[in-house]
């Protein structure tokens, strides 16, 4: 994580504009992230809440999967919705910069929503929606394209 | 409000909400429960990208059956042909051009002057004079 420190702050930034900077402190055996958040000392980043955690868990897993692939299950877990499309963005930017690809589930629509406007400078090959479909009692997938997405999600077409 | 999905087996595809509104109010007032209507959102965004869209929508895969309208404004000619590539671009049957299933139909509003009643085939519709034609175009495939 060597010089990143500085990326990983703005990143969190996204859900609470606070915070200045991280830092490890050592407890023990223990090292535990730290955020500086303009209280005069330094909290532990679980105190920041669920959304803090959810997003520094993604971008710690983006920044340990170089040039590799990151899972991410119902990536909106514990993010408020007002957040979800500079999320995206964000997500989509920390995925060039780490080199990774990003592999996102979610059941909700207002999160692809929230990927059509936070993403709306993306085109193929750089995103695809694929819905899970039933079909005599295997899986097949749906794909869409962003601008598919995008068409369906604006004329309130279901996609889930 | 839900999304929109297709939740019958039989579905009409139309242009927009008053398209909508008519249709639903024809199969209510025919006492038919087994057919949904789906605006497609306007002629003029109809392209295979949205066709594929709505295809894709869930439910579809257990459609037996759907009818494409658009209205034909003044060119029956250019309406069919528009649908007609559409179809084609979203691999789907296309009546009119040798396809197995499927059938075309021109069928005029009501007061709609036309010099014939009813076409079949884009041979026919071809026929009619530009200009004159009000009517639906409605394109049905049987996928059963």
């Amino acid at each position: 994580m060597a010089g990143e420190t500085e990326y990983l702050t703005d990143f969190l930034k996204i859900i609470d504009s606070r915070i200045v900077s991280l830092s490890s402190i050592s407890m023990g055996d223990l090292s535990l992230l730290h955020a500086d958040i303009g209280l005069g000392r330094k909290i532990p980043v679980n105190f920041l809440g669920d959304g803090t955690m959810r997003l520094l868990e993604i971008i710690l897993a983006m920044a340990h999967a170089r040039h590799g692939v990151v899972l991410i299950d119902e990536i909106d877990s514990g993010l408020h919705h007002s957040v979800l499309p500079a999320m995206w963005t964000r997500v989509a930017a920390a995925a060039d910069h780490f080199d990774c690809q990003i592999i996102a589930t979610t059941h909700s629509y207002g999160v692809l929503q929230a990927a059509k406007e936070g993403l709306s400078g993306l085109t193929e090959p750089d995103f695809a929606y694929f819905r899970l479909d039933e079909d005599n009692g295997g899986i097949v997938p749906v794909r869409y394209s962003f601008a598919m997405l995008a068409t369906a999600l604006e004329n309130w077409w279901e996609v889930r | 409000m839900k999304p929109i999905e297709v939740r019958r087996e039989k579905v009409i595809f139309v242009e927009g909400q008053d398209e909508c509104g008519f249709f639903e109010a024809l199969l209510n007032s025919m006492a038919i429960a087994d057919v949904q209507v789906i605006d497609y959102g306007g002629k003029s965004s109809l392209d295979a990208e949205r066709f594929r869209t709505l295809l894709n929508t869930p439910g579809f895969a257990a459609v037996r059956a759907y009818v494409l309208t658009r209205d034909a404004d003044h060119d029956e000619r250019a309406a069919l042909s528009s649908l007609q590539y559409v179809l084609q671009q979203s691999d789907q049957p296309v009546p009119g051009t040798g396809a197995k299933r499927g059938a075309l139909g021109c069928h005029p509003r009501p007061g709609a002057r036309r010099s014939s009643p009813r076409c079949t085939s884009p041979s026919r519709a071809s026929a009619s004079p530009r200009g004159r034609a009000t009517g639906t175009w409605v394109i049905r495939r049987s996928t059963t």
